[in-house]
């Protein structure tokens, strides 16, 4: 379902060039992307959701050439299909958890919110028991609490693509066991394909492919 | 729009304190020369209302503008007394009637202004509680007076001691509420209103003790002969006029002598008026007449070239304002950055974004307009105040 | 629709004769109030006044109207009237302890204050060694000299007149019926008091000054009540004036006690009623009792 071809990009003024030439991930497929630092994961992520565009080169998504698509058509493209979760959560303080929840709602006009997608925020919250926490900020929650509303944020839509950049980073043992579970849940039943950026080795058994930076020489 | 206006006021309201502070910074430097403008503006209109509503005053010789502060505001400036022969010179020209009016004492911190019954039918003053002074000693307050001092019909005031002549000093006297005045929005509201008389008696002319041509107290008797009785600084003079020592109340020396601070004249018609001031300026009475509106009129005159500089202030400030606000704003949006790429990164766009800011930034100023608004209407209250303190 | 019409037309009926009902109410004019500290003066009033004013005298008979004590509801009557009308020369004591608007008093002696006679009895005080000394006054009944009444009366009548500018005919016609009859007092008191020339005539009460001036009458007062037995120190003082003045006339302001009546017949002196009239008389007006007063004198 995703397609990378004879990719290169290179970010102004610096020296960090990166190149794939093909980069197949099938649909339902849990990939993991590991390397050292400064290799080009986020970046690869980033061409992924058509928040960058490469220099040479397509990406394809559900038969989608992205990176030809206008910004407007991209961004609806990516809030409706592409979840994102952050290693450092990426919640707005000043919201409370439903409304972080509901953001992409409010954001975007393609996406209208509902009285549905309201109930629906509400039974997702539940299924990853913080439904208690649904009026309270950021500020009152646990990291693993934190990361459970952003993966809601992420989920909501039921996007066909979740990207993970290093959602295990800030968490301890037993909360880096529980997100992940919560992402491959979500992947098996809804044959949604995920492709996390992570250092955490010991997560790596879970996924079905592991994309190896330094190995691959991708990205310089 | 709407998910704009929600996420930008959740935004402000979960930054309550900074919200405010933005609210209230800017609010006050958009009311400031506005409200500056409103106070000057009704007190000009006040004032020369005040003045306008009062045709003549007569004093001594001296500067006008004390004069003409201390008969419509009875702030108790330093004017030279004059006599109640003057009044009665007045009354005989048969041109209108003479007020006169003593302010020189004070109680609890307001002006005590002696004068008589005409005063209240001139001003068209109404009485909301009680009745008008009917014996010496008694007062009436103004609306503000009562509300100050929380005091009413039947409770009572006592004159503040002064050293009136620097070596008998004034008895301080315990005068009866008998009436509140109804506001009006004027320096009366803040005045409480005696009989000359009663005046008179504070300054020692008049006063009442026991009968000394019946005492048995031989110890307050300097000097007794067959027609007359000189009692000394003992004798004990009443500090409070009641029914039962109402009849000892008596005055010394010539009612004629008698001081006043100055006369408002009521002529009959303008003509009256006219011929009257043609009687000062030929020196048949000597005494100052002026015309209040005209000393008013140069007097706001100097206001209008302070509020000049004021608001050149303000503009200033203003500016300082806005671009320390602007600052903030920047700094702000440096803070928010990681904020605003997130939003980026989940799907919003650019002028979405933009459109959320927007709102924040509308609601405030929005708000500080509405506070400045009302900053702006509650300004009226202060109006006789901003008077008393900043131009009289 | 009808009934509607007919409802709105008798609306509009009903308000237009209201506010008829107002207009007329506007165009009366509320009648003006005099009040009058004595008696002559409202009399006075009354005579000049007549219908076209409504005069106002609160003072209960019986009582000095120049000693009165007025309560705070007989001074918001003076307060509220148009005009009030002062005998001067100190009249009037309580005007001094109380408030009333100035511009609407009227001293009807003014004209001849110059010519107010002070009092020479009694005893002052004074505070300290250079205080002023309380003022010893001066007498008061002026009417008393007919000529000073008229000129009251014609006080009178002008403040009328200014007051009430349209009825000024009126009060012109009125004053110089009163003063015609004021007129006839003063002939008969001028014939009266010829009898007494050269002789001395005593008084119970200090309060004839004004006909002992007007009429160049010689009279020696003394401070008797007419409701009271002067005592023994009273009676000495009197037998030592006649004998010094030899008067044989005493002037009263009532009928005095006929102890005293007896005991003056008895010391060879008339006791005359002489009413000065300062309150409201019992029976008669001010123009009867003043002729009364006049005949008692021819009389002897």
């Amino acid at each position: 379902m995703i397609e990378l071809s004879d990719i290169k990009f290179s970010y102004p003024n610096s020296e960090f060039h990166l190149s794939i030439d093909s980069l197949l991930i099938g649909t339902g497929e849990k990939t993991a992307v590991i390397g050292p630092s400064g290799f080009g994961k986020t970046t690869m992520l980033n061409l992924i959701a058509g928040i960058l565009i490469p220099e040479h080169g397509s990406v394809i998504i559900k038969e989608k050439e992205i990176n030809h698509l206008q910004d407007s058509e991209r961004r609806n493209f990516r809030i409706k299909e592409i979840g994102f979760v952050f290693q450092d959560f990426k919640l707005l303080e000043y919201l409370n958890v439903l409304d972080n929840i509901l953001l992409p709602f409010r954001i975007n006009k393609s996406l209208s919110l509902t009285k549905e997608i309201l109930e629906n925020a509400q039974e997702l919250a539940a299924s990853i028991n913080i439904e208690d926490k649904l009026y309270k900020h950021p500020s009152k929650l646990s990291h693993g609490e934190r990361q459970r509303v952003a993966i809601c944020r992420a989920l909501l839509n039921k996007p066909s693509l979740i990207l993970a950049d290093e959602p295990t980073g800030n968490l301890d043992p037993a909360n880096k066991a529980h997100i992940m579970d919560i992402l491959f849940d979500y992947v098996d039943n809804y044959s949604s394909t995920l492709i996390t950026v992570t250092h955490d080795y010991a997560l790596l058994s879970g996924f079905d492919e592991v994309l190896d930076f330094e190995k691959l020489n991708i990205g310089i | 729009m709407k998910q704009s206006l929600y996420i930008a006021f959740k935004y402000l309201l979960f930054h309550k304190i900074r919200t405010l502070i933005l609210v209230a910074s800017i609010g006050i430097i958009i009311f400031l020369p506005n409200g500056l403008q409103k106070l000057i503006e009704e007190s000009e209109s006040q004032m020369m209302a005040r003045a306008d509503s009062t045709p003549l005053v007569i004093g001594t010789k001296g500067s006008s503008t004390d004069l003409v502060i201390n008969s419509l505001y009875f702030r108790q400036e330093k004017i030279e007394n004059m006599t109640m022969k003057t009044n009665g010179e007045l009354k005989e020209t048969g041109l209108g009637y003479p007020i006169p009016l003593l302010s020189t004492f004070k109680a609890r911190g307001f002006s005590i202004a002696g004068t008589n019954l005409d005063y209240f039918n001139f001003r068209k003053l109404i009485i909301s509680k009680g009745r008008k002074f009917s014996f010496v000693g008694e007062c009436i307050i103004g609306s503000r007076v009562a509300e100050k001092l929380d005091i009413t019909v039947s409770d009572s005031l006592i004159s503040s001691p002064e050293n009136y002549f620097d070596f008998a000093g004034v008895y301080p006297l315990k005068m009866e509420v008998v009436g509140v005045l109804q506001e009006t929005n004027t320096p009366d509201d803040y005045t409480i209103f005696t009989d000359l008389k009663t005046n008179w008696i504070i300054m020692g002319l008049g006063h009442g003790h026991q009968d000394l041509s019946k005492t048995l107290d031989q110890s307050v008797i300097l000097n007794r002969d067959s027609s007359n009785v000189t009692a000394n600084a003992k004798l004990f003079m009443y500090n409070e006029i009641t029914k039962q020592n109402l009849e000892s109340f008596h005055f010394h020396g010539s009612p004629e002598n008698y001081p006043i601070t100055s006369i408002i004249f009521v002529p009959k018609d303008i003509k009256s008026g006219t011929i009257l001031r043609g009687k000062f300026e030929a020196r048949e009475i000597l005494n100052q007449i002026v015309v209040p509106s005209k000393v008013v009129e140069t007097l706001l005159q100097s206001i209008f070239r302070i509020k000049q500089i004021f608001n050149t202030v303000f503009v200033l400030v203003g500016f300082a304002t806005l671009l320390i606000l602007g600052l903030i704003v920047t700094l702000s949006l440096r803070l928010r950055k990681d904020e605003i790429r997130t939003m980026f990164t989940i799907g919003s766009s650019k002028a979405k974004i933009f459109e959320i800011l927007g709102l924040e930034l509308m609601i405030l100023v929005l708000s500080s307009f509405l506070f400045a608004l009302a900053l702006y209407f509650v300004t009226g209250y202060f109006v006789n105040d901003f008077i008393n303190y900043f131009i009289i | 629709m009808k009934k509607l019409i007919v409802i709105l037309l008798s609306t509009l009926i009903y308000f237009a004769c209201s506010e008829k009902k107002e207009g007329q109410t506007i165009n009366e004019t509320k009648i003006k109030r005099i009040a009058s500290v004595n008696y002559p003066l409202h009399f006075f009033v009354t005579k000049i006044g007549g219908s076209k004013v409504d005069a106002i005298y609160p003072i209960p008979t019986g009582v000095d109207p120049a000693y009165w004590e007025p309560s705070v509801e007989d001074i918001i009557l003076y307060q509220e009237a148009d005009l009030i009308l002062l005998n001067g020369a100190g009249y009037a004591k309580w005007v001094d302890k109380v408030s009333l608007p100035q511009s609407k008093m009227i001293n009807t002696s003014q004209r001849f204050k110059d010519k107010y006679i002070g009092l020479e009895e009694g005893q002052t005080h004074s505070h300290g060694p250079d205080g002023e000394h309380e003022h010893k006054g001066f007498a008061f009944t002026t009417w008393l000299d007919f000529n000073n009444a008229i000129i009251q009366a014609e006080e009178v009548y002008k403040a009328l007149a200014n007051l009430l500018p349209d009825s000024e005919e009126t009060f012109s016609s009125n004053l110089q019926s009163l003063k015609n009859d004021i007129a006839d007092l003063h002939k008969k008191m001028s014939a009266a008091a010829k009898k007494f020339e050269g002789t001395t005539l005593v008084a119970s009460h200090p309060v004839y000054q004004y006909l002992s001036n007007g009429y160049d009458l010689k009279i020696i007062s003394f401070h008797w009540e007419t409701d009271r037995l002067p005592d023994d120190m009273m009676w000495e003082g009197f037998e030592k004036t006649l004998a010094s003045s030899k008067a044989t006339i005493m002037l009263w302001e009532d009928t005095p006690l006929s102890e005293v009546n007896d005991k003056l017949i008895n010391l060879g002196v008339k006791a005359i009623v002489f009413n000065p009239c300062a309150n409201t008389p019992a029976n008669g007006d001010f123009l009867s009792i003043m002729k009364t007063n006049i005949v008692n004198l021819v009389d002897l």
